[in-house]
């Protein structure tokens, strides 16, 4: 039920699918939907789990190999790596055998599962404008309000998994993700907070402790309830704005207790502890220049991120893992400057060149990420298959064009995105591939996509 | 939405393509929930006029000039809406007016409309804004709820906690959005399920942390006694241990302290301090010698010892964040001649081991002599942060003389310190040494790879350490010391700082803290039953909500609290505590409630409002109990009342509020660290000089507030406000560093004065390695003149890059060239290009310096003249700032409108034109004093009524 467009409770006026998409939605078993059916029936509005409806035992990740294809849920990954040399980055010429650039070259072994695509266009190239990469458009002044679109992909599968997408980035502000009521998200940047919130072992009394701590926190929101609407008989029309977004958030704080309440009962499934290390990685990253403590601090983000995704955790994430500034890694390329006077570059060659360098080995990082999405089996496939992920910048040539932008996108083999090498999309908006994906997980486009951006798929990749 | 498509229906309707930056700006006025205006549909014969009289001269003379593809100077009327009470639209319609009023559009070589036609456009205009401001007077819903900082603040007042602990917990809530640069008004303050989460944690946290958080153990003062020193290697018996190489050869001598091992055998000689008087006098200091624990002639090994071990373990174990006090009796000798400093100043610095960041520091100066010794007490509020890995450290230095310094000259190492190694161990050193380097290169020259010159080197080593070795078994065996003073130092003359004890105690926790005193107001004994509960809610209520609160509500509470205290089985203090959470998350709280009368007719302020209004303007926090009791009282209306609590609130220490988060928005100081410097190029700028140039423009806008001195000043002044960090960057005599901040008079060939002189604004506006005189001009269009630079229209080209050195003036010339960016530019680059004699760090200079330019007699002259909007010529920057004295209007009023924005909370535009037309005559009267600037605002019906 959740899937076809016409009946879905959260978009009732959206649009049909394409056929491709409805072809995936049906290969559902009529068994597992009388069983949500009747879940809802009793109260309870949680649809189980995949892995669970399957049969699999949700706790191991071992099992993860024994779904049918049409039930593997369908991920998104977005991500936006900051600064970039795009010039050099971006290969000459196109089509799946395109030659591959040095500051490519870690996706060699990956060449088949990604698309390159460049020229793209953002609405806002500048410092700070990072957010308009998932949400389409400027940055808010003057009261502006965006919604991304993982907080979209998050809304589409509300209740499914324990929590609704991860928000990461590496420093507070700014942030990637604007929710539903258009307002900002604040990321997480620390490891072992994602790890210990997915998996980090309870046991009944801290279970019993936090089922007290919601049954407290209901009822005090049952009293500020309240409060507000005798306070909006007291208002005028024009005063009412900031007390129906309370009341907005009230209502959206209970259902997201409910749903915890719910998961809270299942148990997390049991993974390998990571080593974090004693002093939390997150604070090294950005103090050791030479970028060991950088590497250590994303590896283990990626491996916290492909554990959330593999234990179907959550299914969407939103990932800042670098910004406009960073390590330079001087250990292996010898790049006496730091980052920042790297994209200051004046068009000096040997610049371009360390700031091509430097970025080959955050490259490095994507291709681990995607190898390990590789070697996660899932159905007849693997996790990549099941997951598009996208590699992204809104920082141009120089930091300040929004123009010439490069993106790679990964995965989602299984969910219909035919990879072609290299292809040029010049001056087509970021917001297209967004589509793009939206399609590819099922879901109806919503109103005012990217604000009204998004013109068309990336059809070459469908 | 009233009529977006009102002209363009008219125009043509290809050309509206939805233009999103256009569309944004109409958007947020039908943003009807946020803006908090209601669409104005026009009248009908306001309609008709504008179809017969203004919709077909816009079509004639404006619009093939600003639409979407050619935006002259930004501004677009194609899609200008005739709803005068949504967003801009009517200061947009106000600029037409002023523009044809002055004659100046359409262009003089442009076909000219008749004296009539401009006319009845003109009235048109005039009479719309003039309908509208009546309207707007009747509608102003402004709840909203409290922004970031006031919400840290009023939990502060609330429970009387520490400055420094809100202020460390003030990331844990996302920054707050803007409109017109304040976080103040209601339409960019969302509220949403996680803000709310966060509400209730910190609420949380607050109570049982710092409100409700057990008594403590009573913190045990430890102390040292310096005489009491430690001896480390005394007891080792004479013989010589073999030095083993553990890095690349030149830390074998670099720096002199990893001599170590053998260095404990040898008779030193000259020390660093002396024991006497029953204390240490220490002759030598600066950041190489710790206090506590050192060596002989510096920090480590070599004869020493410690006497710090008790306050090294206390600081080692501490884990809580707070307030640490240190006591030390000591006395000091500023020095004579060319080694004396200004004051005996004791430096703490508190961190996790290995990080340069995040350090907690304390300082104080010792004034006594050193025969007269006192004691000294050191505050310092310390962040333990036990959750970063890495122990604790700390490092306890003064600002005597080197010890060990020593500098390269011409090849050899000449020791410049205090303390000197005799001269035959030196030059063995130094042979040593420039072997190395000697060798080195020449096998670069010869193309050695880098790990064979490595290895290379490396196998020297065992031969360079027996020469070594046997050097310093002479000395040993002659007894000779191996370190002297340096002949060139006067002992006499030195500063001397003298110590006989350090103690630390902490954190000092008051206890039972203020906070709980005043909730649990009848004392910790009485039990905690449901008539002390309601006593207890009786008093806390009116302070949370900030005004009286009626009895049905108490009792409402009250029920609320007895319910929750039975159904969870909770203690009286958690029911209190669940209590006061509910309450720490309700509207009344949260919100600044002004509820306009559902008459829709304007009403005065009620007394407690008013109260709320004047706290949160002038505070950025609650009101006081003064205010409230005014309040209560029914006083506060009263004008004199009103003026006198002004007066009293701007001269209370709370009046950092204002002057903290108006400045710091206005004039962007909070955004200056978005700007990242390079250091390597601009190695004067140090962190110390950055701190002090941040605080600058808070330190200046507090003397003209606190002083009631002209605002004219933000635009050139006669004095600056500065410390003595900055005073010797602008070559400034006359503040001593116990002044901190101070005033001080200047003279023109300084080059200072007003905001455009101060070296934190200025650094700010470059890109860390150049000037950026485009974003200087913005920035004082923006806070200086009024008059916002319209951001660059989106299909603004990116520029080329540019091969040539030119200076950036010549660039900025080059991209004025294509029309379409000079209808923008021409108006605006002026107002940067005049403040090019401020480098990228704000130093004045002569000559073009940066990217390939020294700043010397090859670079070329700065040009910085040019001319202002109206004409007005300027050859310099001394003319610029006459310029802008003498057309200073602009600034009154853009700096009224800007306060006022900060005082009511909401955007002021064209519908506000006469109550601005009405202060700015005020302030003319006054001398532009800042203080009738705020009790004008105060007085204006906009402040006052509802």
């Amino acid at each position: 039920m959740r899937l076809t467009s016409l009946s879905h409770p959260k978009f009732p006026n959206s649009h049909t699918f394409s056929p491709k998409q409805t072809i995936m939605n049906i290969q559902r078993k009529n068994w597992q939907m009388n069983r949500r059916t009747f879940l809802r029936a009793a109260g309870v509005s949680l649809s189980l789990p995949w892995l669970e409806a399957m049969g699999a035992n949700s706790a191991s990740i071992t099992s993860a190999g024994s779904m049918a294809p049409g039930e593997i849920p369908r991920r998104a990954y977005f991500s936006n790596w900051g600064f970039f040399e795009a010039q050099a980055a971006m290969p000459k010429d196109t089509g799946v055998n395109y030659t591959m650039t040095p500051t490519l070259s870690p996706l060699e072994p990956y060449k088949n599962d990604c698309t390159v695509i460049s020229e793209l266009r953002a609405f806002s190239g500048g410092h700070f404008q990072q957010p308009c990469l998932l949400t389409g458009l400027d940055t808010p002044t003057n009261g502006m309000k965006l919604v991304s679109v993982d907080q979209q992909i998050a809304d589409f599968y509300e209740g499914q998994t324990r929590v609704p997408s991860l928000v990461l980035a590496h420093n507070r502000t700014p942030t990637l993700s604007w929710s539903r009521n258009k307002t900002p998200i604040n990321p997480e940047n620390s490891p072992k907070a994602v790890f210990d919130r997915l998996f980090g072992v309870e046991n009944e009394e801290t279970r019993n402790r936090r089922r007290t701590e919601m049954a407290h926190t209901s009822s005090i929101l049952d009293r500020v309830k309240d409060q507000a609407r005798k306070l909006e008989k007291r208002l005028g029309k024009d005063d009412r704005a900031t007390v129906d977004q309370y009341f907005t958030s009230i209502r959206d704080f209970e259902e997201r207790i409910k749903i915890d309440r719910a998961w809270l009962d299942k148990p997390k499934p049991a993974v390998e502890p990571l080593e974090f290390g004693k002093a939390p990685p997150e604070k090294l990253a950005m103090t050791n220049d030479d970028g060991t403590c950088m590497r250590n601090y994303l590896k283990l983000m990626f491996d916290v991120i492909v554990l959330a995704l593999q234990t179907d955790s959550t299914r969407v994430i939103s990932h800042f893992p670098k910004g406009e500034d960073g390590p330079v890694f001087k250990d292996r390329t010898k790049v006496p400057h730091d980052y920042h006077s790297l994209t200051h570059h004046g068009q000096l060659p040997e610049k371009l060149e360390m700031w091509a360098k430097v970025d080959q080995v955050y490259m490095e990082f994507w291709a681990y990420f995607i190898g390990r999405l590789k070697s996660v089996k899932e159905g007849n496939g693997t996790l990549l298959d099941h997951t598009i992920a996208a590699w992204a910048t809104t920082n141009g040539y120089g930091g300040h064009g929004r123009d010439h932008l490069p993106l790679i996108l990964c995965g989602g083999a299984g969910l219909g995105i035919k990879h072609q090498g290299h292809i040029i999309k010049k001056d087509v908006m970021i917001a297209d591939v967004w589509k793009t994906v939206v399609d590819r997980i099922g879901m109806p486009v919503p109103k005012d996509f990217q604000g009204g951006l998004a013109k068309n798929v990336i059809k070459e990749v469908l | 939405m009233a009529s977006a498509d009102g002209i363009s229906r008219r125009i043509t309707r290809n050309r509206l393509l939805i233009h999103l930056f256009s569309l944004i700006s109409v958007a947020i006025a039908s943003l009807g929930a946020f803006s908090a205006l209601e669409a104005a549909p026009l009248s009908r014969e306001s309609q008709r006029q504008f179809d017969e009289k203004v919709a077909p001269f816009l079509e004639t003379h404006c619009v093939k000039c600003h639409n979407d593809e050619k935006t002259r100077a930004g501004f677009r009327i194609d899609n200008l809406g005739t709803d005068f009470l949504a967003g801009k639209t009517a200061d947009n319609w106000q600029e037409i007016y002023d523009n044809i009023g002055l004659g100046k559009m359409p262009p003089k070589k442009e076909a000219q409309p008749t004296e009539s036609e401009a006319r009845a456009v003109m009235d048109w205009i005039d009479q719309e804004i003039r309908d509208a401001t009546r309207v707007a007077r009747n509608m102003s819903g402004r709840t909203r709820r409290l922004n970031r900082t006031e919400y840290f603040n009023t939990l502060r007042d609330l429970f009387d906690l520490d400055e420094n602990y809100v202020r460390s917990l003030e990331d844990e809530l996302p920054p707050d959005g803007k409109v017109d640069g304040f976080d103040r008004v209601g339409a960019s303050l969302y509220i949403d399920q996680s803000q709310l989460a966060k509400y209730l944690e910190l609420a949380e946290r607050v109570l049982s942390q710092k409100v409700f958080a057990p008594q403590p153990k009573a913190s045990v003062p430890v102390k040292d006694i310096a005489r009491d020193m430690r001896w480390g290697r005394e007891s080792q018996d004479g013989k010589l241990t073999k030095l083993t190489v553990t890095g690349p050869f030149g830390e074998l001598f670099f720096p002199p302290n990893s001599w170590n091992r053998t260095l404990a055998m040898l008779p030193t000689g000259a020390r660093i301090y002396e024991l006497k008087n029953g204390g240490i006098e220490y002759l030598a200091g600066g950041p190489d010698s710790t206090i506590g624990s050192h060596g002989d002639w510096s920090y480590s090994g070599a004869g020493g010892g410690s006497w710090m071990d008790h306050v090294g373990n206390f600081f080692f174990r501490a884990t809580q964040e707070g307030r640490y006090r240190m006591k030390f009796r000591a006395g000091a000798f500023a020095g004579k001649g060319k080694y004396a400093v200004e004051n005996v100043k004791l430096l703490f610095q508190f961190g996790k081991g290995g990080e340069q960041v995040n350090l907690d520091r304390g300082s104080v100066i010792v004034d006594a002599p050193l025969d007269q010794p006192k004691d000294f007490v050191m505050e310092v509020y310390l962040h333990p942060r036990p959750e970063v890995s890495g122990t604790n450290t700390i490092r306890l230095t003064w600002n005597g003389v080197r010890a060990g310094a020593q500098e390269i000259i011409r090849g050899a190492t000449v020791q410049t310190g205090l303390i000197q190694r005799v001269p035959e161990l030196n030059r063995l050193e130094s042979d040593l040494v420039l072997e190395h380097y000697r060798i080195a290169s020449e096998e670069k020259k010869k193309g050695t790879p880098q790990d064979k010159i490595n290895e290379l080197l490396k196998s020297r080593f065992a031969e360079v350490n027996e020469k070594h070795d046997k050097a310093v078994q002479e000395y040993i065996e002659a007894k000779k010391p191996a370190f002297v003073y340096n002949p060139d130092y006067d002992l006499e003359s030195l500063p001397r700082l003298w110590l006989e004890s350090w103690e630390v105690e902490g954190p000092i926790v008051e206890w039972p803290p203020k906070g709980r005193t005043k909730l649990l107001f009848a004392g910790e004994d009485r039990p905690i039953d449901a008539g002390y509960i309601r006593e207890i809610f009786a008093r806390f209520l009116p302070r949370a909500y900030r005004r009286a609160v009626e009895p049905e509500a108490l009792n409402d509470w009250l029920e609320w609290v007895l319910k929750a205290q039975k159904d969870y089985s909770l203690s009286g203090v958690d029911a209190v505590k669940e209590g006061i959470k509910a309450v720490l998350c309700s509207p009344a709280f949260l919100m600044i409630q002004e509820p306009t009368s559902l008459m829709n007719k304007p009403q005065q302020f009620a007394e407690y409002e008013l109260a709320s209004r004047l706290s949160y303007f002038l505070w950025s926090t609650m009101p006081d109990e003064d205010l409230l009791k005014l309040a209560g009282e029914n006083k506060l209306h009263d004008p004199r009342t009103l003026e006198s609590q002004v007066r009293r609130m701007i001269a209370d220490p709370k009046a950092t509020g204002l002057i903290t988060d108006f400045t710091g928005q206005w004039l962007q100081i909070r955004d200056f660290g978005k700007t990242m410097t390079d250091r390597n190029q601009y190695k004067t700028y140090t962190e110390e000089l950055r701190k002090s140039s941040w605080q600058e423009p808070y330190e200046f806008f507090k003397e003209i507030l606190c002083k009631d001195l002209s605002i004219v000043n933000f635009l050139d002044s006669d004095f600056l406000v500065i410390d003595k960090q900055l005073a010797n960057y602008y070559g400034i005599n006359g503040v001593k560093e116990v002044d901190g901040f101070k005033k001080v008079a200047i003279r023109p060939e300084h080059h200072r004065g007003g905001v455009l002189g101060m070296a934190g604004v200025l650094t700010y506006l470059t890109d860390g390695f150049r000037t950026l005189p485009v974003r200087r001009a913005a920035y004082v269009k923006d806070t200086l003149w009024n008059e916002p630079a319209k951001p660059p229209p989106p299909n603004a080209g990116d520029l080329p890059a540019v091969k040539a050195n030119l200076t950036v003036r010549q660039r900025l010339e080059a991209h004025r060239d294509s029309a379409s960016c000079a209808s923008c530019h021409a108006h605006l680059d002026p107002f940067g290009i005049a403040l090019e004699n401020y480098d990228a760090i704000g130093a004045w200079r002569e000559r073009q310096t940066g990217e390939g330019f020294r700043g010397d007699d090859k670079s070329p002259p700065l040009e910085v003249g040019g001319v202002l909007p109206d004409g007005r010529e300027f050859k310099n920057l001394a003319e610029y700032k006459q310029a802008l004295l003498e057309e200073k209007d602009h600034f009154i009023r853009g700096f009224t409108k800007k306060m006022l924005t900060y005082a009511l909370c909401r955007p002021v535009g064209a519908t506000d034109r006469e109550m601005v037309d009405g202060i700015v005559k005020k302030l003319a009267r006054d001398d532009y004093r800042m203080q009738s600037l705020v009790q004008a605002i105060i007085a204006t019906e906009a402040f006052q009524m509802k």
